[in-house]
């Protein structure tokens, strides 16, 4: 239930001792601590990073608000909070009890006078929210917990005052897919009918373990929120006929608080009666459990303290967050952190957080420079990847989307409504995007999107004859005045079931586009996709002169590296890709201009014109196995198991160095090098090493987490980290 | 829990008094005086015991000594005794704890059948631990009995050896459940192990009926014969503790309503099989729980701080 602390997080906040972690994530982390008088109360902070941020200050201001109106009695009980401190905390009652999404999980769905019992109870909290002109926004079973007294809400991250606008930049995109109101989903105001919707959702997830929109993409959630009938199988039939109604599009037709409270009963008789025994006997052992947290401070970590060093940690072991896919289905262990942790934190797993850098003169050149919060999907179809232009970079997906000064990490622009995920590329100078509204028919449609304010503007070229709404459709990269992507034609998915997949009777095509003369250079043919397949035709592609060079996936999950001509299309040649990594790990593409270095099959070059053999390394060393490689200026760079780094010459495969003391391991083999104007970096466990470029010669921790993605913006001189829900910038060395 | 009265102390020892554990009708019931208290410095939340006033506090203090040298599995834990203080004391950490008494009460009344197995069958086995080192509890009634989260403790160990010596009349002594009192130590014998399985069946009989003194229609069936054997007068017509703890644990032969329910899902997390606690009193220790984490040290036990 308890982490321990890690060796940087502070010994107190105000009058509290803090004794334990309950949870962690990329805004912030929740403690338990003892006052001075031995209360003991769960403490919510954000990290000073972020917290610098006003838009975010604000926002932990408002939940604060918000968890005082609700109060004990459907809440957890405020006791202290400090909103000016530089991490910002909030102290609560620490309630005892499971996540409900942890509950469903510990003793599967809930019997239906449970179900009705916890919404009679959420109807009430809800009514005491809505009458203080406050509506949640964000209501969704892991923002509830169940303890014997019954629900309580917590988590008020995106709740806001109604007809209150101070939050619309950030707040307008803000909450969960899955469990979200179809006008919210639109973009539109959220008003408390919006949660009655949001409430039935947590119910039907109650009685059946599932969400009523299924699992998917934010964008097909989202479309499946707005259109789609919700899936009520498996809710016991009276149940189902209160529930119902609220799915209602229109909220105008929606019961009240009042009204579903009254239809779901179950509000008289004794909530713990109404918990199944796995559920008591968790809230048993949280009772005594508390008990027994002493206070606990790991060392740390080995390398701390080096010469340049400062005392503070990098993100490291953040645990996965599930935002897009929160609930139904998931395949989460019961690793429950604790009543009183918040879900937008990624409550669960301990694992040692970033922190900010100290600000001042005397910051080390090693440490973490900016950190704030970015959310990708959970299953992408593709390797999440930010846009990398010289002075913005571009992190998130859907949700909370923002432009960042590469170098501060400073906010330019936030939520500009385009979908930064597999329809959005860069040259480094512009960015193009692709019209996508989910499973709705429209042109193939590319526009260019501001870099002042991220917002797509008038479309630079359309073809009508391909369906853009289609599951499928890809932009891949974009060089000089083209793009290239896939377009495909034929049936759009009548009614969205099960989400997102290719269907039978469509074709489709890989694209190239010329933006300047606003026309199609040429198209080829793609295989056909069996109906239902899901995977995407790429997974990444490069431009070098005139030769396209492209990951194709098939159907099966094969991956191949192919090279086409950029004038033509014609393909010169292809190859497979054949190894143990995954495909993701397959999906990395080093190339220069002869040559393309692919990720499996050992540490090679092929030529770009004919796809031969140039050289490869390491002959007689049989069995090693390579990361995906790195070029930069003439050498690869690859991390080899059991040694580390290795140079090679771009050229000739010639070795240049071999990392001194390396010794990787299998682990630290699934992503390339990173390399920087002095520095490799490469994964070594669960952090990052650095090893001087020149020879190999000297390494040293860098304190960063290997669990994170790391993109080099030479540019800015920064090492962009894209962690689990958070992005981060480190120096670049 | 039981918010404090005039009468009560604001500190014991190094611990401020936060709250009672004794319900107000129950003291009478109950041989020490129990609260939740706090050191000075908020770190440790302990439950602290008083004997009643008037009791003879050599002889108390003397009993909490042994029971915190025996430390047995089952028996509530004594860590600290403080036998020259006045009032004497004993301490051990806190965990949240019904006494029986108030386990009835936060239920609504007595116990299922097999609740009343499972803490017969722990009780046995804890009385059988000690009577196998030679020791007798002399203190064991629904008031002794600790009901956490695993399962039961027995507290106030040596009630009946420290409320009057050995050969003086016990009956009516403050502290001293009557009913749990075998006939043979009301009258001034020493205690012995039979006398605690005497006070184990008015125990059982409190846990499935609401009384010491049963009827013995209103004891549930698989229980009537081991309970009515335990309140025999003649002590050696009683079972020994661990033969009762042998006949408790045995299961039960199957009835069709006792079958476990197909559908139900099937537990992956736990660590053994938990104590079977009904769903209000797993209410009530978690409601404890957090009244206790919540409570800060008084403002009056500040300004008074010996």
């Amino acid at each position: 239930m308890f982490s321990p602390l890690a060796h940087d997080d502070p010994a107190r906040l105000g009058p509290y001792h803090l004794i334990a972690r309950l949870g962690s994530g990329g805004m912030g982390t929740v403690y338990l601590g003892r006052s001075d008088t031995g209360r003991v109360a769960a403490l919510k902070t954000m990290h000073a990073r972020i917290a610098a941020d006003p838009v975010f200050r604000t926002r932990f201001r408002l939940e604060t608000d918000a968890a005082r109106v609700i109060g004990g009695e459907h809440g957890a009980r405020v006791f202290d909070a400090d909103l000016v401190h530089e991490t910002p905390w909030l102290a609560t009652e620490y309630l005892i009890g499971p996540p409900l999404d942890d509950a469903v999980r510990l003793s599967g769905p809930l019997p239906e006078r449970a179900v009705r019992a916890v919404g009679a109870r959420l109807c009430a909290a809800l009514a005491q929210l809505h009458d203080s002109d406050v509506v949640h926004r964000d209501l969704k079973p892991s923002n509830i917990m169940l303890t014997a007294d019954g629900p309580k809400v917590i988590d008020f991250g995106i709740a806001r005052a109604l007809g209150d606008d101070r939050l619309t930049r950030t707040g307008a995109a803000a909450g969960t897919p899955a469990f979200m109101s179809p006008e919210q989903a639109a973009g539109e105001e959220h008003t408390p009918a919006g949660d009655v919707f949001a409430l039935a959702g947590v119910l039907v997830h109650a009685a059946t373990g599932r969400g009523p929109f299924g699992l998917g993409q934010a964008a097909d959630l989202l479309y499946r929120v707005r259109y789609a009938e919700p899936d009520l199988t498996g809710v016991p039939a009276g149940l189902a006929a209160v529930l119902g109604p609220c799915f209602a599009k229109d909220p105008r037709q929606r019961p009240t608080t009042g009204e579903l409270r009254a239809r779901l009963g179950g509000a008289e008789q004794d909530f713990a009666d109404c918990l199944p025994e796995p559920v008591l006997v968790d809230i048993a052992r949280r009772a005594a459990g508390v008990w027994r947290a002493e206070p606990h401070r790991l060392p740390p970590p080995a390398g701390h303290g080096l010469p340049g060093t400062g005392a503070d940690a990098a993100p490291a072991g953040v645990s996965r967050r599930r935002l897009l896919s929160l609930g139904a289905g998931s395949a989460l262990g019961v690793a429950a952190a604790g009543a009183g942790a918040w879900a937008w934190l990624g409550r669960r797993g301990g694992g040692t957080p970033a922190r900010p850098a100290p600000t001042g003169p005397a910051r080390p050149a090693w440490d973490l420079r900016w950190q704030v919060v970015a959310e990708y999907t959970d299953q992408p179809p593709v390797p999440p990847a930010p846009l990398l232009l010289d002075r913005l970079v571009v992190v998130g997906e859907s949700v909370g989307v923002k432009g960042l000064e590469p170098a501060s990490g400073k906010s330019l622009w936030a939520d500009p409504g385009v979908l930064f995920a597999h329809l959005t590329v860069t040259d480094g100078r512009r960015i193009h995007a692709l019209d996508y509204t989910a499973h709705e028919a429209g042109p193939l449609s590319v526009r260019p999107v501001g870099l002042a304010d991220g917002r797509p503007q008038d479309p630079s070229l359309e073809l009508e004859d391909f369906n853009g709404g289609l599951y499928g459709t890809q932009l891949l990269c974009a060089s000089g005045t083209a793009v290239y992507a896939v377009g495909g034609r034929g049936p759009q998915p009548s009614a969205p079931p099960r989400g997102n997949a290719f269907r039978k009777g469509q074709s489709w095509h890989l694209l190239a586009l010329d933006l300047n003369a606003r026309k199609k250079l040429w198209d080829v043919p793609l295989p056909a996709r069996p109906d239902g397949n899901e995977r995407f035709h790429f997974l990444s592609a490069r431009v070098s002169g005139e030769r396209l060079v492209l990951v194709q996936q098939s159907a099966e999950g094969a991956t191949r590296l192919v090279v086409r001509d950029t004038g033509t299309g014609r393909q010169l040649w292809s190859r497979p890709l054949a190894s143990g990594q995954p495909a993701f790990s397959r999906a990395h593409l080093a190339v220069d201009d002869r040559h393309v270095y692919p990720s499996a099959g050992g540490l090679l070059a092929l030529a770009l014109d004919d796809g031969e053999v140039a050289w490869r390394y390491g002959k007689g060393s049989a069995g090693a196995v390579y990361s995906p490689p790195a070029v930069r200026d003439g050498v690869v760079y690859a991390v080899e198991s059991g040694r580390g780094v290795v140079a090679v010459d771009a050229g000739s495969g010639a070795p240049r160095w071999t990392e001194k003391g390396g010794g990787a391991t299998a682990a630290d083999l699934g992503a390339p090098p990173v390399v920087g104007a002095a520095y490799v970096y490469r994964r070594a466990s669960s952090h990052l090493t650095a090893v001087a470029l020149a020879d190999g010669g000297t390494s040293r921790p860098v304190k960063a987490t290997a669990a994170a993605r790391y993109f080099a913006h030479p540019a800015s001189r920064r090492l962009i980290a894209l962690g689990d829900g958070y992005a981060a910038g480190y120096p670049l060395l | 829990m039981r918010r404090l009265r005039q009468d009560d102390p604001l500190w014991v020892g190094p611990y401020a008094v936060l709250a009672g554990v004794d319900d107000e009708a129950e003291r009478h019931r109950t041989p020490d005086r129990r609260y939740v208290a706090r050191s000075a410095d908020g770190r440790r939340t302990v439950l602290v015991q008083v004997p009643h006033p008037g009791a003879d506090p050599a002889r108390w203090a003397a009993e909490a000594e042994e029971a915190r040298r025996l430390a047995l599995p089952g028996l509530a834990p004594v860590a600290e005794v403080d036998g020259a203080a006045v009032p004497v004391w004993h301490a051990a950490p806190y965990t949240p704890v019904l006494p029986l008494t108030a386990a009835l009460a936060a239920h609504g009344g007595p116990l299922p059948e097999a609740v009343v197995r499972a803490l017969g069958a722990a009780l046995a086995r804890t009385l059988a631990t000690a009577h196998a080192r030679g020791v007798a509890h002399a203190g064991v009634s629904p008031a002794a009995v600790l009901l956490g989260v695993d399962g039961p403790v027995l507290a106030c160990f040596g009630a009946v050896r420290a409320a009057a010596p050995e050969s003086e009349q016990r009956l009516g002594k403050p502290g001293l459940d009557p009913g749990c009192l075998a006939p043979e130590q009301a009258q001034g014998g020493r205690p012995r192990p039979l006398g605690d399985v005497y006070a184990l069946g008015a125990v059982l009989s409190y846990a499935s009926t609401g009384y010491t003194v049963p009827e013995r229609e209103e004891l549930p069936a698989s229980l009537r014969e081991p309970i009515t054997a335990c309140l025999a007068r003649d002590p050696a017509r009683r079972p020994s503790a661990a033969d009762l703890a042998a006949g408790l644990s045995a299961p039960l032969p199957l009835r069709p309503q006792a079958l476990p329910d197909p559908l139900a899902p099937v537990p992956t997390v736990l660590d053994g099989p938990p104590f079977p606690l009904p769903a209000r009193i797993v209410a009530a220790l978690a409601r404890q729980s957090a009244g206790v984490l919540a409570a800060p040290v008084p403002a009056h036990a500040q300004e008074t701080r010996p």
